[in-house]
């Protein structure tokens, strides 16, 4: 017995139109710093306006976002009263969305106690919606968050189906305006999800239906828009396809490559998607052999016959970074020194092995694993251990 | 074979954990005990507890409860008789047992989490005792 879990779902271009017909009496927005500079809340405003709605913006969002950053939100929630919380970005401002809610819906509890594990008795006080601008995180179908500690510290890896939004208004001119860097490294999370779902002990045919559609549209369309961000078509279908992979992972969770991913950026402040992008190929070499039917549901999906090897796959996934400009290999980053990569090591190792994702993994890697793949991930070699 | 629940199987249990490296590596930073909460059902028809000292990798002491009061524990881990059975059969993942509500956790949560690789290879050690269920 197990669980498909989802928010309701609106899509299309131009479907924040359907905020106007929410019935709302006040409204917050939470958002990046970025996303105010350009107007784009007042998008929402519009919509809002037209059901009645008064609306309250917290725009003071950041990437990889600190615990302190939600318990503000929060107390700007608490202050405002709605009874209606939307977030609206990427994976940071929607993240923050989530634990904003629940410490305003349970003021009584902290961060720390969104776990997966207990019933929070969210919703009495407002209601959820989640507005993505990237493509992305698919934090706006999840029921994770993702938080860091402090400057410097670790992830967070925050969950409880609670989380999960009432709706999620998946409107394709939102990310019209992404520039390439960031459609290529939102692109590869949403990669990165639907593979490792495929690969995940959660695995479930709900999940694969998503994720196999999922990894279709990703190698089809990212290169076009990475190349050509006015292409609405491909645009669009990168943009429903980071939903998908967010509904695959969501209900089977990821593996190594994002424990090694999220430890990476942590440490090193990299960005995400370009974090956990790195590890993918890597992560599939490690994880194949163990999971070997359930990578060759990805068979026919690629479009060039039967997947026969984990190198072959990863190649597959190295050439779509090739197009893309995604970094193969931590030290190609260019931001890492090795001395500071090798002093770092010990910490690396420590926060991926706590990292919840090598659990599902199918193939949980030891310490001593973990620091080989961060090995090869800094070299490039490919894993044959 | 070694009869489930009694006092022989938690001796095998200790022994067999303190032979696992995987568990070692996997909670070498894991201090806390633990309560293995079995409820009647089936062919158990008291309440079984096991007690756990883990600590570092290694399980200090392991033994059957007089009583489930008997003492308390960091953690209680519980679920019915047949629920456990499945888990030892690794029928049930042991997170995925939480979140379906087969199985019950009392303890601080978010420590646990961090440590779902060890809790992992502890269910795991279960599994490598010739077991006879009752």
């Amino acid at each position: 017995m197990w669980f498909f879990t989802s928010p309701r779902l609106v899509f299309g271009p131009g479907a924040v139109e359907f905020l106007s017909s929410i019935p709302t009496k006040r409204a917050l927005i939470i958002c990046d710093r970025d996303l105010a500079k350009r107007g784009v809340p007042e998008r929402l405003v519009e919509q809002l306006a037209k059901g009645g709605g008064e609306v309250k913006i917290f725009a003071d969002v950041e990437p990889e976002p600190l615990v302190d950053t939600a318990q503000r939100a929060a107390k700007m929630a608490t202050e405002f009263g709605p009874d209606c919380i939307i977030g609206l970005g990427g994976g940071s401002a929607m993240d923050v969305a989530k634990a904003a809610y629940t410490l305003y819906e349970r003021p009584d509890l902290t961060v720390y106690d969104i776990t997966p594990l207990v019933d929070l008795g969210l919703g009495k006080k407002a209601k959820l919606i989640q507005v993505p601008t990237t493509s992305g995180t698919g934090s706006e179908t999840t029921w994770a968050t993702i938080l860091t500690e402090g400057p410097g510290g670790r992830k967070l890896e925050l969950a409880n189906r609670e989380l999960v939004a009432e709706w999620a208004i998946i409107d394709s001119l939102l990310p019209t305006t992404m520039p390439p860097r960031l459609t290529a490294d939102t692109g590869a999370d949403a990669l990165c999800h639907a593979v490792e779902a495929i690969s995940s002990d959660w695995s479930n045919p709900f999940s694969d239906a998503y994720a196999k559609e999922a990894v279709a549209s990703i190698f089809r369309s990212l290169p076009k828009v990475v190349k050509d961000g006015g292409n609405a078509e491909a645009r669009e279908e990168v943009h429903y396809a980071a939903s998908m992979g967010g509904l695959a992972f969501g209900n089977a969770q990821v593996g190594v490559g994002h424990a090694l991913g999220h430890s990476l950026g942590s440490v090193f402040k990299i960005p995400h998607g370009r974090s956990v992008g790195i590890f993918l190929p890597y992560a599939i070499e490690f994880n194949f052999d163990a999971a070997q039917e359930k990578f060759r549901r990805l068979s026919g999906v690629l479009g060039e016959g039967p997947v026969r090897s984990g190198r072959e796959l990863s190649a597959h996934v190295r050439r779509l970074w090739d197009a893309i400009g995604m970094s193969p290999s931590i030290s190609s980053l260019g931001t890492i020194g090795q001395t500071d990569f090798e002093k770092a090591m010990p910490e690396l190792v420590s926060r991926a092995d706590q990292s919840t994702c090598v659990s599902m993994n199918p193939r949980v890697p030891s310490t001593a694993e973990l620091e080989r793949l961060f090995r090869a991930a800094w070299s490039g070699a490919t894993v044959d251990f | 074979m070694v009869k489930y629940p009694s006092e022989e199987w938690i001796t095998a249990f200790m022994t067999e954990l303190n032979k696992n490296a995987d568990y070692e590596d996997a909670a070498k930073t894991w201090e806390g005990d633990f309560i293995f909460l079995i409820k009647p059902e089936g062919a158990v028809t008291q309440p079984v507890a096991f007690y756990l000292d883990l600590f570092h990798g290694k399980c200090r002491e392991a033994r059957m409860l007089a009583s489930p009061t008997e003492r308390t524990a960091d953690f209680t881990y519980e679920g019915t008789y047949e629920n456990w059975k499945k888990l030892i059969r690794k029928e049930i993942d042991p997170i995925k047992g939480l979140m379906s509500g087969k199985f019950k956790l009392h303890g601080n949560m978010m420590k646990v989490m961090r440590y779902t690789r060890a809790a992992k290879e502890l269910v795991n050690n279960a599994t490598l005792i010739p077991t006879e269920f009752a």
